[in-house]
């Protein structure tokens, strides 16, 4: 091996600099998203009850609130929580347990075709199948988007957390005379609680930060929460539409909203990390 | 005793069912809705740059002009998380001291968990003005004037995709067997020459970082729509506004019932991107997979 000659060293000195250069934009770039988050959106959010609860102000005029907005997200994410949760918490159970059964191979497939379709697309099938008989977009379509949107990552989540149980355990149960599907619901299951508990949360952080299957589903109504099958809105969908306008108020509600959003996504997001330790997401 | 067991299995089947039924009526309702369009232009679809939706009867639909757009969204937001994810992968590893490493581990946490539209109005206020003081514009003959462009959408795209493109890279960068590394610092390797050696071990994991990244900048939709500047513009020069087929989609499905054929050309446009989302992503994921089962000694 060559000594450290000089040119080494400044090849060395450069990769360092270069590297070091990526990892600070990294750095800078997400903090000031979070401080242009904070800086713009801290006055808006400061203006407590009414900024939860109002309707947005007329264009133009005052500020206002994300009531209906913040009403449309919490019965979406609700719905689509317990949705993805319901379907996804079988699903991977059927990955991990009867894992090579045709079902399963077939289930392997369309989990990943769902997790692989782009979210717009699915609004776009839950648009064509659910909000054109309804003859309205709705909190409900929303909500069923979003749960699709989520179920994958439930079921991989779950099957993942079901996998990483040793062997043994099954085994004792099974020389007990217990059957493999009681099995799973009376051991591995409670086993488990934390990693259903955290599929079940990035279901819902997946829910709640998803703005593509909402977009011609949920409708635009940011001024009254209607119900859940009439139009309706969630906080994603109130930035998107308010973002671009030339409204100054509308745009300050924006970011006031954005904070809001990103306040609740760092409490899941650390909820789940808490839980899980590491989490890809 | 028998009966409940059956009842266990018929819940979870019946479950895993649906699941199954989701999936497939994806691709069903986007096929059945997209038939016309794609009996009356057919390949002219893929191949046509004319859209014009309100012209004679049916209109005119053809999506080249916004495929070479998510194309170039795609490319150029995947080579942004690339380069950028295996640069803070090489310097976490080989350079940065342990506080550096625990602040940039959080930024990435806080990035990944943030949502896109997010991202889309950071990019919009802060990179799009950025571009557009830049003077960016006036290098490209149909320069954006509001620095919404297809750079700026890269560039943000990108960045919501590096925490991502860097966990798969990293995690096969610790995967190498320790013993490679030990050998590597008894040699008295520096830091570059250790990196060179161990990227080239995990460049399959690299190579399944980017279509990962890139199935997922295709169907980006959020971000893009607020960034892209949507005009139907060959993007040859990347500082342009132009359309990507998810922007297209989001800017005119909502009206889309007012014209004969555009419902049809949209649900064509979204097969498409289903398709190259999982082509690219099933690729990628078999790479990874691959990769992974190879213990790192690719």
């Amino acid at each position: 091996m060559r000594g450290r000659s000089v040119k080494r060293r400044l090849v060395d000195y450069a990769v360092h600099l270069t590297t070091a250069a990526s990892a600070l934009a990294i750095l800078g770039a997400a903090s000031h998203i979070l401080l242009s988050a904070l800086v713009e959106g801290l006055p808006v959010l400061l203006r407590g009850a009414s900024f939860l609860l109002n309707p947005p102000g007329p264009p133009g005029g005052e500020v206002g609130g994300v009531g209906p907005s913040l009403a449309g997200t919490l019965v979406t994410v609700a719905i689509a929580t317990i949705a993805s949760a319901a379907l996804g918490i079988p699903a991977g159970v059927m990955l991990s347990e009867a894992r090579g059964s045709l079902l399963a191979r077939v289930a392997e497939r369309a989990v990943e075709l769902i997790a692989e379709s782009p979210s717009i697309v699915v609004g776009l099938v839950v648009f064509t199948l659910l909000v054109v008989p309804m003859r309205t977009p709705s909190a409900l379509a929303a909500a069923v988007s979003l749960s699709v949107v989520a179920l994958p990552y439930v079921a991989a989540q779950v099957r993942e957390s079901l996998a990483a149980i040793p062997l043994v355990y099954r085994e004792a149960a099974f020389s007990l005379g217990l059957q493999k599907w009681k099995t799973v619901f009376l051991l591995l299951i409670p086993m488990n609680a934390r990693g259903v508990a955290t599929a079940i949360l990035l279901g819902s952080m997946r829910a709640l930060g998803e703005t593509a299957p909402v977009l011609f589903t949920a409708g635009a109504a940011f001024q009254v929460f209607y119900g859940i099958d009439k139009p309706s809105s969630t906080l994603s969908l109130l930035i998107f539409f308010f973002a671009g306008t030339p409204y100054e108020n509308w745009r300050r509600l924006a970011w006031g909203a954005v904070l809001l959003l990103v306040l609740l996504s760092m409490l899941l997001a650390s909820l789940t990390r808490r839980l899980a330790g590491r989490v890809r997401m | 005793m028998r009966r409940s067991i059956d009842v266990i299995y018929l819940g979870v089947a019946t479950a895993t069912a649906i699941v199954i039924a989701i999936a497939a009526a994806i691709v069903l309702a986007l096929s059945i809705e997209s038939s016309g369009v794609l009996a009356r232009e057919g390949l002219g679809f893929v191949l046509s740059p004319r859209w014009s939706p309100s012209e004679e009867r049916y209109g005119f639909y053809g999506v080249a002009l916004p495929l070479v757009g998510t194309l170039a969204v795609g490319v150029q937001a995947t080579a942004i998380a690339i380069a950028l994810s295996v640069a803070a992968v090489v310097y976490l590893h080989e350079y940065a001291p342990r506080r550096v490493r625990e602040a940039i581990g959080i930024a990435m946490f806080a990035m990944a968990a943030l949502p896109t539209v997010v991202f889309g109005m950071w990019g919009l206020s802060a990179v799009a003005p950025l571009v557009r003081e830049a003077g960016l514009g006036s290098l490209c003959a149909r320069g954006s004037p509001t620095g919404q462009s297809v750079f700026t959408a890269a560039l943000v795209v990108g960045l919501m995709l590096t925490p991502y493109a860097s966990s798969v890279v990293s995690a096969a960068y610790d995967a190498v067997p320790f013993t490679y590394v030990e050998a590597l610092h008894s040699l008295g390797a520096m830091g570059f020459e250790r990196a060179r050696v161990l990227l080239g071990m995990v460049k399959r994991s690299i190579a399944a970082a980017a279509l990962l990244s890139f199935g997922r900048a295709v169907g980006e939709t959020t971000i893009v729509a607020l960034t892209i500047g949507s005009a139907f513009n060959l993007p040859l020069c990347p500082f342009e506004p132009a359309h990507t087929v998810s922007s297209l989609i989001a800017s005119q499905y909502g009206n889309a019932f007012l014209y004969p054929g555009l419902t049809s050309a949209l649900s064509a446009a979204a097969l498409l991107l289903l398709a190259a989302s999982a082509a690219t992503t099933a690729l990628g994921a078999r790479i990874a997979r691959a990769a992974v089962a190879r213990g790192g000694e690719a």
